[in-house]
């Protein structure tokens, strides 16, 4: 008896193993397997195999799904995926450990990393203390000593930096507790702490909730720009399939720039039904109002201009190394690494596109 | 069917002698510690070497020496996660020990009610065995919404870790009271309240003392899903800062403190116990 | 006197959850829905998430991407832990050698090894098994060697003296006689699986009980959060019953004292 005990516990775990779904990799093309997060800037590749285009590409695509930057950036350490995008620090986390190549701008997120209070905040009577920043609400006073939630070393810890900054404050004169989002959001909603830190979709629902905007990105003169990126071996091994993988990204950029209102669509259908979030049209219409896309000739132009793509990162990277969150070595060896941005591949995507013409 | 009380009886007393070969054995195996000493020297060399050949990608394992390296290096730098180490840990024992007071301060009584009072077990019962399989994480939102952001909040989803072994143990403590004792009391003309405290409880207090052993293991492990709710310190928050800096090496000092700690809590109270046992079998 | 008695254990139970789902009713009536929802408004969103898709997949589907992690975790920390578990509590050196590592390694939750699960097994299906392994491999060893600590010393003397081997004396006595603590660990096992099984899920899936957790917190729906935690309750409750099932027709010899 002991030992069918035995063996059918052994049977069930290999029927358990094989009942699990098998990759649908049909044709012999190379895959690409794309990484996204529920965001604008997860969406291209997703919507590429839904509408086909991936059809006449030389690659199939594994779109590989993450709640967030850490474990996105982990899954890359591990060689889990090739190409993808993400928010500026998991960017620069991966760059400065990993060698991961940024090769363009999803989106610029300034405007929609962000700051809210409740609507009886005491912070909404003065606008524009500092007159330099007339977007930001409240008097350094109103500011000290706050409890603000929100996930701390982040793009919108950076924009709350940004702001303490420009009212004459430091992290040290506020109350920062880290919190993710959807803790943060359930916190605040419950009456905890006095401001809080969001991004998108998120600072939708905030806005729905009739919690007002104090900051932003924008508002402190922080541009915050998300990266497309690529695994260092992945690059050096297949760069055409790079060029590739971008030209099919930035088709999905172009729609969404071009024609914003056709575009509300794939990405609702994207968020709601892919991610799972309950997000309304109106909301996703925002999105395209706030953040900035930029086509191919846009991108190689930042990219290159050091007054643009390299100044945004040297800014994340300034805070990091304010914050002691990375040393000096790292900070010095990353800047001179151009902050790891590689437009080769965009320029080759643009003289592809040219030649087509 | 066996007689269910003679079944603990005996269980009781099989408990009993079991507790006296354990402390035979204890003090035959000391003798052989020497080889616990080589098997983990042995298990780190293996770790170093196997990173030292890149066995493993550099991302995806860090030596020990790095860790070590590391680990000194926070009892004096701050950087990059804002507090020292020894900061963290006393962050998170402090949290750890207030989840399980709370629950040996509620889980124990309740446990011994349910165990003496049928009522109360059928009462408490089913909402206990409803509640335990439900994970803590789950319930840092309901904890966020009830009790905040802070300490309380924190040390509830402790608390609802550490409560079960409480309970569990109690209940059993009780329920293995010899029934012999308790019909002695009853002859005598105690009422069932004084049975139960003057007879019941004692009897219990060696499962109580296990369960509360289990119940501080359950409220360490627990501490990283507590620190998920909120935090600015703590040996959970330093490894979600690992995370976010993508430095596998904090991770690792910061999983280490928390197997180190939760080692030497067990052994101190193993030791507690063991004093703690061998008082009560000479009187 | 037995009949009336039955009967009590049966409605004892379903009063005490009645009661306590009518004050939650209660309660929830004074306070704001975002705050506690009522148990009608949980009994609302579980009948709309049975019928919706969450992020693609049912609930059923849910249910059964869970399981299916939380089963392969199980059967694995059995296949593994159980003959560590064992062979610790039989040879001392074998104890000596593993217990210094494993008693280290155990106070780790399952949760902080998420970071280094993705380092070591990706995204995919590995390191959501790994998570949930971790948690039920811990039980099962110390359920085993604590099992085999506790062997009564007089059964391995009577086989030797009836000139058993070790081999023999393994396991011809001295594992049927620690069958009650196994199958007690193999029980705890499961539930500490599935109790993880949140906790593997943050990972990042799509699919899952713990997901619809997840997504109740990102969304901020307590109904939801809710409804994913009854689910977890219950699908946890079935397990341990099946199992404890399992073991009645497996161990028929032994009787539960709790």
């Amino acid at each position: 008896m002991k030992k069918s005990l035995i063996s059918s516990l052994i049977a069930a775990c290999l029927g358990c193993a094989l009942a699990s779904p098998l990759p649908a990799d049909a044709a012999d093309k190379p895959v690409v397997r794309t990484s996204a997060q529920p965001c604008l800037h997860g969406m291209e590749l997703w919507h590429a195999e839904k509408a086909g285009w991936l059809k006449d590409a030389p690659f199939a695509s594994e779109f590989l799904f993450f709640p967030s930057g850490a474990p996105q950036t982990e899954a890359l350490a591990a060689d889990q995926w090739d190409c993808g995008a993400m928010g500026t620090v998991p960017t620069m986390m991966a760059s400065m450990r990993y060698g991961y190549k940024l090769i363009g701008i999803s989106n610029d997120e300034s405007e929609t990393n962000d700051i809210w209070v409740r609507p009886d905040s005491p912070l909404l009577k003065t606008r524009g203390a500092n007159p330099d920043y007339p977007d930001i609400y409240g008097t350094p006073e109103d500011w000290k000593g706050k409890k603000i939630l929100g996930p701390t070393v982040s793009t919108g810890h950076y924009a709350l930096s940004a702001t303490l900054h420009a009212l004459g404050l430091s992290d040290k004169d506020v109350d920062i507790v880290h919190m993710e989002l959807g803790q943060a959001m359930t916190a605040f909603n419950a009456g905890e702490g006095d401001i809080i830190v969001l991004w998108a979709p998120q600072s939708y629902m905030a806005e729905a909730r009739g919690w007002k905007k104090v900051s932003s990105g924008t508002a402190a003169k922080a541009i915050i720009a998300g990266g497309i990126g690529v695994r260092r071996e992945f690059a050096e091994k297949h760069p055409d399939l790079v060029v590739d993988w971008l030209d099919v990204y930035m088709r999905g950029v172009e729609m969404m720039k071009n024609d914003p209102a056709g575009s509300v669509e794939p990405l609702l259908s994207y968020f709601n039904d892919y991610c799972g979030l309950e997000l309304s049209r109106d909301m996703v219409e925002k999105e395209f109002k706030y953040r900035y896309l930029f086509d191919v000739n846009e991108q190689i132009a930042a990219m290159e201009d050091p007054a643009r793509l390299p100044a945004w990162l040297r800014g994340v990277a300034d805070f990091m190394l304010e914050q002691g969150r990375i040393s000096q070595k790292e900070y010095d060896r990353y800047a001179q690494a151009n902050f790891h941005i590689d437009p080769s591949f965009m320029k080759k995507l643009a003289e592809r596109r040219a030649a087509a013409r | 069917m066996r007689d269910p009380i003679g079944s603990e009886r005996a269980a009781a007393s099989e408990a009993l002698s079991l507790e006296i070969e354990k402390a035979n054995y204890f003090a035959t195996a000391a003798r052989e510690n020497w080889i616990s000493f080589v098997s983990f020297a042995l298990f780190l060399i293996f770790w170093e070497l196997i990173c030292r050949f890149e066995i493993v990608g550099p991302y995806q394992l860090v030596p020990p020496s790095e860790v070590v390296t590391l680990f000194i290096d926070k009892f004096s730098n701050a950087n990059p996660d804002g507090a020292l180490l020894y900061q963290h840990a006393a962050a998170s024992l402090g949290l750890a020990l207030a989840g399980f007071l709370a629950a040996v301060v509620i889980g124990v009584p309740l446990g011994l009610f349910m165990g003496w009072y049928p009522a109360v077990n059928m009462t408490a019962r089913p909402l206990f065995d409803a509640i335990r399989p439900i994970p803590p994480i789950a319930w840092i939102p309901i904890a966020i919404l009830w009790l905040g952001i802070g300490t309380p909040a924190k040390a509830f989803i402790i608390f609802l870790a550490a409560f079960v072994p409480c309970v569990i143990n109690s209940y059993t403590g009780i329920r293995l009271t010899n029934p012999v004792l308790i019909r002695v009391a009853r002859i005598y003309g105690a009422s069932n309240w004084e049975t139960f405290v003057k007879i019941g409880i004692p009897s219990a207090i060696p499962m109580i003392f296990t369960g509360m052993k289990l119940s501080l293991n359950a409220a360490w492990t627990t501490l990283v899903a507590a620190e998920l709710l909120a935090a600015s310190m703590g040996l959970g928050y330093l490894i979600q800062l690992g995370r976010r800096l993508a430095r596998p090496d904090i991770i690792i000092v910061g999983m280490l403190t928390i197997g180190f700690l939760g080692a030497l809590m067990s052994w101190l109270l193993t030791r507690i116990e063991a004093r703690f046992a061998s008082s009560r079998r000479l009187t | 006197m037995i009949l009336s008695k039955r009967g009590a254990s049966l409605i004892a139970p379903a009063a005490s959850i009645g009661v306590f789902i009518l004050l939650w009713g209660i309660i929830s009536l004074n306070v704001s829905a975002e705050f506690l929802p009522s148990p009608l408004a949980v009994v609302k969103e579980a009948l709309r998430l049975l019928h919706a898709n969450i992020g693609g997949t049912s609930l059923w589907g849910h249910i059964g991407w869970s399981l299916r992690r939380v089963l392969i975790a199980f059967f694995l920390a059995i296949l593994l832990g159980l003959p560590l578990g064992l062979y610790m509590g039989w040879n001392r050196v074998c104890e000596k050698i593993v217990s210094p590592i494993f008693e280290v390694l155990r106070p780790i939750p399952p949760i902080a090894w998420i970071p280094i699960a993705i380092l070591w097994l990706g995204v995919a299906e590995g390191s959501k098994i790994f998570i949930c392994f971790v948690g039920a491999f811990v039980i099962m060893i110390l359920n085993a060697y604590t099992g085999m600590r506790y062997v009564d010393p007089l059964l391995i003397d009577a086989a030797k003296s009836f000139g058993a081997n070790r081999t023999q004396q393994f396991f011809n006595v001295a594992v049927p006689a620690c069958m009650p603590s196994i199958f007690a660990g193999v029980q705890n096992a499961l539930s500490m699986a599935w109790m993880c099984v949140l906790a593997a899920e943050m990972v990042g899936a799509r699919q899952g009980v713990g997901f619809i957790i997840i997504q109740g917190m990102d969304l901020n729906k307590p109904a939801m959060i809710l409804v994913g935690m009854v689910l977890i309750g219950i699908i946890g409750s079935l397990l341990a019953a099946t199992l404890r099932q399992a073991e009645k027709l497996l161990c028929p010899w032994r009787r539960e004292l709790v």
